[in-house]
């Protein structure tokens, strides 16, 4: 009796550890829900109710005539569409394979640990992204290398410093201080001409697109809760964005 | 000429960035970088024709969503995960920073009319997103229940 019970409480665990990664890596809620659902109900649940929103998920799970409930809060977002691919292809084989528990658990830890960029490409990516957002708004090539510059700067305070601060309003808003003053600094000692264009191309990797579209996603699936939580969110990150680099201009502009 | 070549190039290097920045599959990766510069050919082509600001971001991002959903289909992903490197070339981040600016500034009537013209664009991608997936919710029922019938 006692090992069914532990059996179900690893179960939806396990359940809640694949639902928590694919919303981490940008899922949309109406998906986890699906998924929990789907991998509990594969494993012999008789009933599953499943509750998410954008910062927590709560599962209440009924089998061999038990209830088993358990929360999980989720706090950090990071977008990978490489993992959001593979985990639900393998929520998706999952349910038809249903291997034993410790091989479930081996399978999800697997699929979270594979990585297919290099720290390197990945930053190349936030320099390709800065600087050619820079030219295209009408920078010069030197511009878009200033801009560069303030992509790299993004990408190391992201890498290093994002999980100091509980709340991701504050690394938005420090990291947009911080690079408005890097921008400021290459045009003091002349190495861009049109700082303004500079400061759009670090803008455009900080500003919340993909929580605005998943916004959406969510509202039109009648998840009125996070859908709204979500839009919520984007416009004050991108109101925080907007704050930080007027204080750097404001700020820079008296001491530089 | 010469820039608009410039602005078609930056912005599929820019989805390309962007693309690496939300670890795609390397595989997709080509997809995704010739997405952003499609994108913004058809947006130019809406400005050359005499739409405004509001309709020419609204058709760019119904093509983005159309091509993304085509690709998808294509390389047999699960998600649509195309959509964001190629609505990326028309968000609107340089009008959200004049609008920060001229806050800066202290020009209030150049500050609104930047906020107004950040959210009508960011307003007109919304609405783009929601009808494409409204119009293809219904042409996805209506094929299943032909092909049921």
């Amino acid at each position: 009796m006692k090992d069914i019970e532990k059996e179900s409480k690893r179960l939806l665990s396990s359940a809640i550890d694949l639902g928590s990664q694919i919303l981490e890596c940008g899922g949309d809620v109406n998906h986890v829900e699906k998924i929990i659902n789907n991998v509990c109900a594969a494993y012999g649940a008789q009933q599953t109710d499943v509750f998410v929103i954008t910062s927590s998920i709560v599962v209440t799970m009924k089998r061999n005539d038990d209830s088993f409930t358990q929360t999980r809060r989720i706090n950090h977002y990071n977008t990978d569409f490489r993992k959001l691919d593979e985990l639900v292809e393998l929520s998706i084989q999952l349910c038809n394979s249903k291997p034993e528990l410790p091989e479930l658990e081996a399978q999800i830890k697997e699929a979270c640990q594979k990585s297919v960029y290099h720290p390197v490409l990945e930053l190349v990516g936030y320099l390709l992204a800065s600087g050619s957002f820079a030219v295209f708004f009408g920078g010069n090539f030197m511009d878009g290398l200033c801009s560069a510059i303030c992509g790299a700067v993004i990408f190391f305070f992201n890498k290093k410093l994002n999980k100091i601060w509980n709340s991701q309003l504050i690394f938005y808003l420090i990291c947009s201080i911080l690079s408005g003053f890097v921008a400021l600094f290459l045009k003091k000692i002349g190495l861009c001409q049109n700082v303004d264009k500079v400061m759009i191309g670090s803008i455009m990797l900080l500003i919340p697109g993909i929580a605005l579209t998943n916004a959406l996603r969510d509202l039109f699936a009648g998840d009125t809760i996070s859908g709204t939580l979500r839009l919520l969110e984007a416009l004050i990150q991108a109101a925080a964005i907007a704050c930080g680099f007027a204080l750097a201009v404001f700020l820079g502009g008296k001491i530089l | 000429m010469m820039s608009y070549v410039i602005q078609v190039f930056t912005a599929l290097l820019g989805s390309l960035g962007f693309a690496i920045i939300f670890k795609m599959k390397r595989r997709h990766l080509p997809a995704a970088c010739i997405g952003g510069g499609a994108t913004w050919v058809v947006y130019l082509l809406c400005v050359h024709f005499g739409l405004d600001v509001f309709f020419a971001n609204l058709i760019a991002t119904l093509f983005a969503s159309a091509y993304s959903e085509v690709v998808r289909n294509l390389c047999k992903t699960p998600r649509t995960v195309f959509v964001i490197p190629a609505v990326v070339p028309l968000i609107p981040g340089s009008s959200l920073y004049y609008a920060m600016s001229a806050v800066v500034a202290e020009d209030e009537s150049l500050a609104a009319d930047y906020a107004v013209q950040t959210g009508l664009v960011a307003g007109a991608i919304a609405f783009g997103i929601l009808l494409f997936t409204v119009f293809f919710h219904v042409v996805h029922k209506i094929i299943r229940l032909t092909k049921a019938e």
